[in-house]
Order: structure tokens, then sequence, then C-alpha cells
């Protein structure tokens, strides 16, 4: 399970859509790639998936160009890209059969994947209807459907969530959530709530730009909250990141326990009222985002 | 790489099943197979009630004898008359939006991310579109027959199955052509109007000039080779500045000029839109 | 594969189909035109043309002041057997050949190959009688050239005329509009540089004639208009201008040429 990305550029005309993008991913774990709309995420998981050409550069799904022999480079690839639209005149039933069919699962293994993959995504009821007649929830379900069908290792999600009611997205944010320790997931998205829960990587784009790329240490940081006192914690492997008098935020940089800290915090005179894991993310993506904007 | 060619068969007959579905329960299947219905019903029911003006058609123009034989090919020449139409609207309905609808409706999205090749996509849409086109001309032809053999007790056989065989080079042809319209736009409105305006306006100008500058048909025009479908029953083409007026059926050296033609229109158009088509975007 | 050696050889085999399609396609054409139209081998600058349709045995005739000729279709020739011709001109035994005795010919033609011309074999028929629609001809020299299943026979000119019309695209075709194929007889005479007519155009069929005839000026019109209102079984249809178009019974003729002995003697 390996996606490498190499030196991607895509232009549309004038605009510079992606500018030399770089990074490679391996084995289990998900890959957010989280930035503003228009930044750019769509249109690399279109290379991604050879929906478009690159400019310039290439993508390898398992060391194989996505470009030059998308049958095999895809054959391990599940995706959703964008709002997903099938054959208006097939039913949903026949559209998953046929996407597991063309990967090359024999017609009986597919109707057992169909019957699974429709359990998974809660589209079963409605997949004997024809597609023209979905909603726009329908239609991402039977999407989502459409890419994990195969249980294939590597899954593409652009925007998984979207258009779905609160209840679909927890039930889609769950189904990654476990299919991330066995698949290599890339998502996309706009939402830092979304892209804290599920990402174990995380890259920035901004202006076609990946201004971030690097491993999500969520666990790591921590946000105190309440009256703080003292400026040092005396406590080693637990850097200081940022503090004032109603807030501090920390970093473990060894195995120490977290009762260790409030300990060692309230034996400086501070008196804490909540105690989490801080947002790195959403820290990332501010500095990130508006220092790309000052340069941009 | 072997493994790759040797799947392509299979995700081949994959994708022909699928697209053949979504043409034959389309809306513009069963619009042509109405319309089909309708004109095979005009023309038999024109058949019964004037065959005596077959003899009246055959007096205008020469003298031979006038056998069975003859005046069941001159109705099958009528009959072909309007058959050459069916398969360009038919090419219109089904190859015009081929492409250009995986952009404009948005299915590129799924279509392109699935482990297959383009040109494997684009050869089982192009075989839907084909079967679904020779589906809806089939019932005219088959009914042409049925009401030759009736009014006449004998139908020309060799004529039939060759003007059945040109019929079907000719469909192949023109939805090649459709399909190259398509891959060049990414809106469906645009490829109809395209293939309308280049297979009804400029064909026909063309035509008309050179059949008034050079006194002779165009054969290399898609739509003059198509003519052929009925020549091989009756080699009379009144609609240039030098009609052709013969109750022999087309000769051989026409007939393969005619295929020729065909074969061109067809190669091209698939090469140009198999290029395209690899590197369609769906951005 | 790489995605430009895939386009480039989706390019090769299309044009590896296709080069050999248009070149096919092109010869045949060229062959096409030249076997499809009778008026291919009638030179532009003719001033008579015409179309006999004559107990199944129809045939088109050119001729200016200097050259003549006739063309046969091999293919819808039933009476006159012209196939043998053509197959004798192709093979070694030239001289004493005879035409079929089923035909209006005299038994009495000898064809020896004349000259080539232009990859073109011009043979040439001595001591030809001919007896046609009361037209007799007697101990004629006249000469031939086959092209793709069409024989022109005519004077010397007229060959040379013909094969020159041929390669030089300067052919009648134009003028087919001119003449009506499902008539008997149908002629066209134009451009003949006299100050009677302008163009001439007749059709026979049956013994019904209907002719159409654009004179020059008021005088010779006004003699024709007196001398077809006196015939027998002829009646004007229209006079426009100075075009007459007119209808006759030709029984009512002696023959063709008592309606131009008409017009002369005007």
């Amino acid at each position: 399970m390996n996606i490498a990305v190499n030196k991607v550029s895509k232009r549309y005309g004038d605009i510079q859509a992606l500018t030399d993008i770089s990074f490679e991913v391996e084995g289990n774990g998900c890959l957010v790639l989280l930035g503003p709309n228009g930044a750019g995420k769509t249109t690399l998981m279109k290379i991604m998936t050879n929906i478009i050409r690159p400019t310039s550069g290439e993508v390898r799904i398992n060391g194989i160009n996505v470009r030059e022999d998308p049958g095999r480079a895809l054959a391990s690839v599940g995706s959703l890209i964008e709002q997903p639209e099938f054959y208006p005149y097939i039913t949903g039933y026949e559209a998953l059969m046929f996407t597991c069919m063309i990967k090359g699962l024999s017609q009986e293994r597919c109707i057992s994947e169909v019957n699974r993959v429709s359990g998974l995504t809660h589209c079963r009821d409605y997949l004997n209807r024809k597609t023209k007649e979905y909603s726009r929830g329908m239609k991402q379900r039977v999407g989502l459907a459409a890419a994990l069908i195969g249980n294939p290792d590597i899954i593409i999600l652009d925007e998984p969530t979207f258009g779905l009611d609160p209840n679909g997205m927890m039930e889609i944010r769950e189904i990654i959530l476990n299919l991330k320790n066995v698949k290599l997931i890339v998502l996309s998205t706009h939402l830092i709530y979304e892209a804290e829960l599920l990402a174990d990587h995380i890259g920035i784009i901004d202006h076609g730009h990946l201004i971030h790329f690097g491993p999500v240490e969520k666990d790591r940081y921590l946000e105190v909250r309440g009256r703080i006192r003292g400026t040092d914690l005396k406590l080693n492997g637990v850097d200081i990141i940022n503090r004032d008098e109603n807030r501090i935020i920390l970093r473990k940089n060894s195995d120490i326990e977290n009762w260790e800290i409030i300990k060692a915090l309230e034996s400086s005179g501070s008196s804490i009222e909540t105690f989490d894991y801080y947002s790195v993310i959403e820290d990332l993506y501010r500095n990130s985002v508006s220092h790309s904007d000052a340069e941009s | 790489m072997i493994s790759w060619v040797s799947s392509m068969p299979n995700k081949f007959s994959v994708a022909f099943s699928y697209y053949f579905k979504n043409y034959y329960r389309s809306k513009s299947f069963y619009l042509m197979l109405a319309l089909i219905i309708i004109i095979s019903g005009i023309m038999s029911y024109f058949s019964f009630r004037y065959q005596s003006k077959i003899n009246t058609f055959l007096d205008r123009f020469d003298s031979t004898t006038i056998t069975t034989s003859l005046k069941s090919r001159a109705l099958d020449y009528i009959w072909s008359f309007v058959l050459v139409d069916i398969p360009v609207y038919a090419a219109v309905f089904f190859g015009s939006p081929s492409i250009s609808s995986e952009i404009e409706d948005r299915t590129a999205f799924h279509i392109f991310s699935l482990p297959v090749g383009r040109m494997t996509i684009l050869s089982a849409k192009y075989a839907a579109a084909y079967a679904a086109t020779v589906l809806i001309s089939l019932i005219y032809i088959i009914l042409e027959a049925i009401i030759t053999i009736r009014i006449y007790g004998t139908i020309d056989m060799s004529s039939y199955l060759l003007s059945l065989m040109l019929t079907l080079i000719f469909i192949a042809s023109v939805l090649a052509f459709t399909f190259f319209i398509s891959s060049i736009f990414n809106r469906n409105i645009y490829a109809y109007i395209t293939v309308l305006i280049i297979y009804f306006l400029v064909f026909n100008a063309v035509d008309v000039i050179t059949s008034l500058l050079y006194s002779t048909t165009s054969p290399f025009l898609l739509n003059n080779a198509a003519n052929i479908i009925m020549e091989v029953f009756v080699n009379i083409n009144l609609f240039t500045f030098s009609p052709t007026i013969s109750l022999s059926p087309a000769s051989a050296s026409k007939i393969f000029l005619a295929v020729a033609v065909m074969i061109i229109y067809l190669v091209a158009s698939l090469a140009a839109a198999t290029v395209l088509f690899e590197n369609k975007e769906a951005k | 594969m790489n995605v430009f050696l895939k386009r480039l050889l989706i390019i090769a085999i299309a044009l590896a189909v296709i080069a050999p399609a248009i070149y096919y396609a092109i010869t045949l054409n060229n062959a096409n035109q030249r076997q499809s139209d009778p008026l291919y081998y009638a030179p532009s600058d003719t001033n008579v043309l015409g179309y006999v349709n004559y107990n199944g045995t129809h045939f088109y005739v050119y001729a200016n002041n200097r050259s003549y000729g006739l063309i046969f279709d091999t293919s819808s020739l039933s009476n006159v057997n012209f196939s043998r011709i053509s197959s004798l001109m192709h093979g070694n035994g030239m001289n004493g050949s005879t035409f079929n005795s089923s035909s209006n010919f005299t038994s009495k033609t000898n064809i020896s190959l004349y000259a080539d011309y232009k990859d073109y074999s011009i043979y040439v028929i001595r001591n030809l009688s001919f007896a046609f629609i009361g037209l007799s001809i007697t101990n004629q020299t006249l000469y031939l050239y086959e092209s793709n299943g069409f024989i022109v026979l005519g004077n010397l000119n007229g060959i040379y005329e013909s094969i020159n019309a041929t390669l030089s695209s300067r052919n009648a075709i134009g003028y087919s509009g001119y003449l009506n194929s499902s008539a008997n007889v149908s002629m066209a005479v134009f451009n003949v540089g006299n100050k009677i007519v302008k163009s001439v155009y007749f059709n026979l069929t049956g013994n019904n004639l209907t002719g159409s005839i654009r004179f020059l000026n008021y005088t010779y019109e006004s003699y024709f208009l007196s001398a077809i209102s006196n015939m027998k079984g002829a009646k004007i249809i229209s006079v426009h201008d100075f075009n007459v178009k007119f209808k006759l019974d030709i029984r009512s003729l002696i023959s063709a040429y008592d309606l131009m002995g008409v017009l002369n003697a005007q």
C-alpha cells in the first residue's frame, strides 16, 4: 500500500491549479488533505485517480504509473471523487455490480460484495431503483459503496460526508475510522473537526501548493484552561508551546502520563478548569494558510 | 501486461452489457423505437396501397421487361430510401452525447477512476450504441423483407442481404463519426448540433457544389456512400445534377467504393475519438 | 504503456488502414467516373448531342463540324453484339473479324489495329455497311476505341477528341440535362454558329416528337411558325420570345429529314 506523488503540477490555461506537489504515504492509516475551497485538493485526487492528467510529474500507486497503466494502478484503489453520478437508466445495484466486476471479481463474489458494502453504507433499500431517481445523499452513499467494493487496499475519498445528514456523516466517519486500521485512506475535507478525527497524516494545500505535510501527533498536544501560574512546570519531557494567564498549550515529548502534568500544574499554583487534547491541526492550518496568504 | 490483456475481453463484455442496458432503457431508445414503428407502419401501408405505382415508377425509366424480381427490388429500393436516414438519427441519439455526456453529466468521475483502460470503455460504449442502433434498424429491415415477400411472393435475397450488410457497415461508420464529434465537446448540445450541421448541411452543401462544378456526386461524402444501401437494388440516384439512372443493381466497383469510404470514416473517426477520449479530462 | 506511444500506435494503425483505403477508393472512383456516364466520352465542344434508344439498344451521338462519334455502353447492348468486338480487340486475331450475325451490321467487316494514342488502342473498321433507323451507310471506314465497357465509334477526329475529352475532363457530362433518356430519340443542337437558330432540342418517343428551337431573330422564327402550323400532325405548344416549343407526329413526315427540308425551304 503505497502512494507516491512526484512533482505533480497542473495548469488549466492561465490558472496554475497545482505546483510541484510531492509526497509519499505507505501502509495503513489515513492521510487527510486539508485546505480551503479551490485550494487544489480535488484536482490532486483527480490526478491520483486518472480523471485528469498532470501537466507535469506523476503519481504512482504501488509503484505503477496511474497515467500509463490505469488498469493495474487503480486495481487496488476504490475512489469517490466529487459528487458521484451514475448513468441515469442503471440501478444502484447494477452500478455496484459493474464497479465490482470491472475490478475483476467473479459474479458470485460481486453479489456478496454488493450486499456487504450496501449494508455498510446503508443504501440497500433503494439499490433497485434507477440512479436518476436518487437524491444527493443517496448518490453519495452508493458512491461510497462503490469506492469500498472489492475491498481495495487504497481508498481515495473526496469529501465523503458531503451532502449527508448528521447521522450519515457519523456513520461514514465510523466506517473510515475502522478501515484506516487496515487500509491506506486518502481523504479530502475542509472540515477541521473531521480531519482531527480521522487524520494520521495531514497535507495542507493552499493555492495549489502543499504547504504542510507530515504525521499528526494529536495525542501529544494538550490544552489546559484555568488560572495558570508559574513559568516552569519543572517536568522533564514536556514543552510549553504557548501560555497566558488563562491557557497553556503543552507538547509531550515522552510517555509521561497526563496525571503527572496535572499534578505539576497544581503544584505550581495553577487551578485547572479544563484539561483536553489540543487541536494541532487547527493550529497548523491557521498558521500555514495565513502564512501562505501573506506570501501570496 | 499479459494479465491486463487477458482481462480486457472480460472487462469489455462487462462494460458492454452495462452500457447496452443504459442505452436500451433510455428515452432516446424508446423514442426511436416509436418512430421506427410509425415509419414501418406508414411504409407497409403505402407498399400495399400503392403497389400498382411501382409499375408506373419503373415505366419512367427504361423499357426493360418489368419482372416480378425487378418490382420487388424497386419496392426494396423505396424502403431503403427511407432506411438510409434511420441509422443517422439513431446515431445522433446514441452517439452524439456518448462522450460529451460523461463530462456534462459528471459520470466520468466514477468511470474514469475505475481500473479499466479508456479504450475499453470507449469500445464497449461504441459496441453498445451500435447494438442499440442495429436493433432499431433491424425492425424496419425485417419488415421490409416481410412486406416485399407478402406483395410479390419473392425477394431478391442476394440484393437484400447485400443491402443489409452495407447498412451494418454504414451504422458502424456513422456512429463512429458521431462518437468522434462527441469526443470533441464537453456539452451534449454542441455535439448534437455539430453532427446535424455536418451531416445534413455541410455534406449536402459540398455535394451540391461538387455536383454543379464537376457534374458528379462526391463519392467521398458519407451520405453519398450510404446511398449504396438502396442502389444495390436499383441503381437510381436522382438527387444530383448528374443523375444515375439504371434499373440494374449498382456495379461491384461502386459498392466497393462506398464500402471503402465508409471504412475510411469508421477508422478515422474511431482513431480520432480514441485519442481524444484518452486525453479527456473531467475538470 | 506510455501515453504518447499509445497515441502513436492508434494513429499508426488508423493510417495503415485509411491510407490504402483512400488509395483504393480514389482508384475505384476514377474508374467509376469513366464507367458511369457515356457522355464522359463525348467532347465538350460538341454541337450536336443525341441519345437514341432503339429496340433496347441505346447509344449516344456527338458531332461538330470536324468530328462525330457514337458511344455505346456494351452492357446495354442487345441487338448489336459489341462485346465480341471488345473480346477480339484484346485477343490476337484482329483481321477478318466479324460482327455477330444477328446485328444490323453487314458481315463484311474488317477490324484492325490502327494506332495507339495516349494509352488507348484505336481500331479501324473498313468497308463498314451500316443500317439503322432509316439511316444507311455503305463501305465506310470508321474508327473505334474501347474504355471501361464503352465503345466509341466515329471518324478519326471524333475518336481523338473523345480520348482527349476523357483525359482532360472536358467532356459533355454537363449537357446530360438536355437529353431525355426515356425518349426513343433525344437530340440537342447548340452553338451551331449559323444565323438562324441558336439551339435545337427534341425528343422522340414512339411517333411523338416534342421539340424546342431557339431562334436568333424573329424573321426565321416566323417562317418556322408558319411552316409548322401548316404541317399535318404538328402543334405549337408555346412561343416565348425567340423560343418555340412544338409537338408533331413523325408519321406525318416521310423521314426526319423532311423537317430539315421544311426549315431549309423556308
